[in-house]
């Protein structure tokens, strides 16, 4: 009789002690993000591996091993996750700066610029009609004077809109810097640990979280995620190679570059959404309702300076710009009704007033602004539904690498059961051998 | 596949979502009556309707317009007929008189007072002020017209007060005092007048029979001016009438774009809502199930 039993029965416990704190740790994580579910791998132990007393064992084996301890990773969906994050980034920033913009012209509404517009040109229609009524002249200033707030106050509403990009992006920087550095520092001890024959399992998972994040911000390319030697680049630009990181930084032109000045361009994930906010789609759409005002003013004031007022002087200029260009209407019209200048000075003649008021179908200004207002909804329902569609496709992928890698806390609780039950029966093999033993030597050579 | 917690929960808290946001859609609907909040929720439709409402605005005041001169017109024209009646009265004074040529003094001056009588209804008539604005002073309706004196002079100007009914074509809504003095064929109504009592006065058949004439023409143009002036008011009249059927039509395609048809829209609200009950009751039912409720 060996002992070899004993040794077999703590192998067995041993085994299952391991495979059940496994457990006990995929079931602990079952929430965390990025966390791959870790599998023990049961390898029986041959005869000849096993420790024998007498070296003859018949062929029995020595147990199980529970050895290396793998994390189930679906790696081939990694890249395509990758795409996906990015442009949910990108996507999601899109349509929430489209549609802050798109609130902010409040249209359809009775306050937006159509609505302020509206009433400007029928002032001046009543005005028209009644060229020697001063409170109907009144009320065409006043019609003027909202006109040029509600102008002032769509650029003021684009300004702080522009401010909230720059913060959104000098924040996303400063993200991105503490990412890699982050990344690179794991990558340095996952190196590390992979030389010591250690799989580092949690430490991958760390630094995929980190990764996804790093992506998602920027539609970085990642290269080499198993191995402590990842690769990220954006754009062309490598910014994390092993464990060297580089720092971007954003320059007052509005691009993004290295330490030693080289370009980083980046059009995907949230940072490149804000980029591209702030490169194309703010100025655009600031240049054109500066045309529409632009237009208004040169037309209005063609007309009314070629008119006379009550007093028969030619008329001023209605709107006027400050130095900052700031449009207002002319201080000169404020305190005198009369000092509107609606036709040729007479109480009856408001042609001009009339021509102003038709003004209203000049294609440079609420037609150009319908335009506007149609082009900036259709971007808006159009970003909303990309952002849906890489939302549905990257829940896909990671539906389908969390079937592979994710906890599924019934599965856990019935391998916890399993190895409870193999854990009891090895526990009950050794006390059997142990009452063998005890046989064995109590009850022999007495 | 394997299902796994996470992707139990995520699916739970997917569909819970999708439900959250149509049935918040749907109750912000019903409760606005608005179904076109935000403009990229029919972009084409919002395009639509900010064209209509810029039209609704441009058509309505155009009706107002419309509304605000038919006053002045009205009053245009039947002063015009009272004028026409004056100048009626002061013929038949003349008429009277060119007949009874041999008649005495005394016959001949009550009719040429009767003449008198006229002119200064025609001249009161001339500076008729409605409104605040005189009928016949030109766009310089804040003047009055017609002064008294030998001759009788015109303060105001030969430009008519003009209405835009419809997209840039101007109408005349007023007679200037030329064109009822009769000024651009060379005549004048009041001196006329004055041109029949003098020859009234003096008895000369030959001077009477010329005065008539003129008079005649004055009257023959004061009323050609009125029937003008009914005809203008036929077109406004159908004008505003045009343009009250299209503010209708424009209405309804507004109210077509942008109000919640509320019969459908409680509907929606009801489906959203169901489903959202069914969801959360499955994703409690699936959330209390547990191998852990088996084990001992």
């Amino acid at each position: 009789m060996s002992l070899q039993g004993i040794y077999l029965a703590s192998r067995a416990l041993n085994a299952h002690q391991r495979a059940l704190e496994t457990t006990g740790q995929n079931v602990a994580n079952a929430n965390t993000p990025g966390y791959s579910r870790q599998v023990v791998s049961l390898k029986s132990v041959s005869a000849t591996d096993s420790t024998t007393l007498s070296g003859v064992n018949g062929g029995v084996g020595g147990g199980v091993d529970a050895s290396i301890i793998l994390r189930s990773h679906a790696s081939w969906l990694d890249r395509s996750a990758d795409t996906l994050r990015a442009q949910v980034g990108d996507a999601t920033v899109a349509s929430q700066l489209a549609a802050r913009i798109e609130g902010l012209t409040g249209e359809p509404s009775d306050t937006g610029l159509q609505a302020t517009l509206d009433r400007f040109f029928t002032a001046f229609q009543a005005a028209a009609d009644r060229p020697n009524d001063t409170t109907l002249r009144s009320a065409a200033t006043r019609a003027a004077g909202q006109v040029a707030d509600r102008f002032q106050q769509s650029f003021h509403d684009l300004d702080a809109v522009k401010r909230e990009t720059m913060e959104g992006i000098r924040s996303n920087v400063s993200q991105v810097n503490s990412l890699t550095k982050q990344i690179a520092g794991l990558s340095r001890v996952i190196g590390a640990s992979q030389a010591g024959g250690q799989p580092a399992s949690e430490l991958l998972d760390q630094r995929d979280e980190l990764l996804n994040q790093l992506t998602q911000l920027t539609g970085a390319q990642v290269a080499g995620r198993e191995s402590g030697a990842v690769v990220v680049s954006i754009g062309g630009v490598t910014l994390i190679q092993d464990s060297d990181a580089q720092a971007i930084q954003l320059g007052t032109d509005g691009n993004l570059s290295l330490a030693d000045g080289t370009r980083v361009a980046t059009s995907a994930g949230e940072l490149g959404a804000r980029l591209q906010a702030l490169q194309t789609q703010l100025p655009e759409h600031r240049n054109s309702l500066s045309a529409i005002r632009d237009t208004l003013a040169i037309q209005v004031n063609q007309l009314h300076t070629g008119a006379k007022d009550r007093s028969g002087t030619a008329g001023v200029a209605i709107f006027v710009f400050d130095s900052g260009g700031e449009m207002s209407v002319n201080s000169a019209l404020q305190g005198d009704p009369n000092r509107l200048a609606l036709g040729d000075g007479s109480a009856g003649d408001g042609a001009v007033a009339g021509q102003i008021a038709q003004l209203r179908n000049h294609p440079g200004i609420l037609p150009a602004y319908q335009t506007l207002v149609g082009e900036l909804a259709t971007r808006v329902a159009a970003t909303q539904q990309r952002q849906d569609m890489a939302q549905a496709s990257l829940t896909q992928v990671q539906t389908m690498q969390s079937s592979e890698s994710g906890v599924n806390l019934d599965e856990e609780l019935a391998t916890m059961v399993a190895q409870q039950h193999i854990y009891a029966a090895s526990a009950r093999l050794l006390s059997t051998y142990d009452q063998m033993l005890d046989t064995l030597i109590q009850r022999t050579g007495v | 596949m394997r299902i796994t917690t996470w992707i139990t929960h995520q699916q739970r808290l997917a569909s819970l979502q999708n439900n959250q946001t149509r049935l918040n859609k749907a109750q912000g609907q019903v409760s606005s009556g608005l179904k076109l909040e935000r403009a990229s929720d029919n972009p084409a439709g919002t395009v639509e309707l900010l064209t209509i409402q810029s039209r609704l605005a441009e058509r309505q005041q155009q009706a107002e317009s419309i509304s605000g001169a038919l006053p002045l017109m009205k009053s245009t024209e039947s002063v015009l007929g009272e004028l026409s009646t004056a100048l009626q009265a002061a013929k038949i004074a003349g008429l009277r008189a060119a007949n009874t040529a041999t008649g005495s003094d005394a016959d001949r001056a009550a009719l040429a007072a009767q003449i008198r009588g006229s002119a200064v209804s025609v001249l009161n008539l001339a500076n008729t002020r409605v409104d605040q604005r005189f009928l016949f002073s030109g766009t310089k309706s804040d003047v009055r017209p017609f002064v008294a004196g030998e001759p009788v002079t015109y303060a105001g100007n030969a430009s008519t007060l003009k209405l835009d009914p419809t997209d840039g074509q101007p109408l005349a809504i007023s007679i200037t005092g030329e064109q009822l003095r009769g000024g651009q064929e060379g005549s004048d109504l009041f001196a006329n007048l004055k041109g029949l009592e003098q020859a009234v006065l003096s008895g000369n058949s030959e001077a009477i029979r010329s005065s008539m004439t003129k008079v005649d023409a004055d009257w023959n143009r004061v009323v050609s001016l009125r029937g003008d002036m009914g005809a203008r008011l036929n077109y406004l009249d159908m004008a505003q009438r045009g343009i009250e059927k299209e503010v209708g039509l424009l209405e309804v395609r507004q109210s077509e774009l942008r109000d919640v048809d509320f019969t459908e829209a409680i509907v929606k609200e009801k489906s959203a809502e169901n489903s959202q009950q069914a969801a959360l009751a499955m994703a409690g039912k699936i959330g209390s199930m547990s191998l852990l409720d088996y084990l001992r």
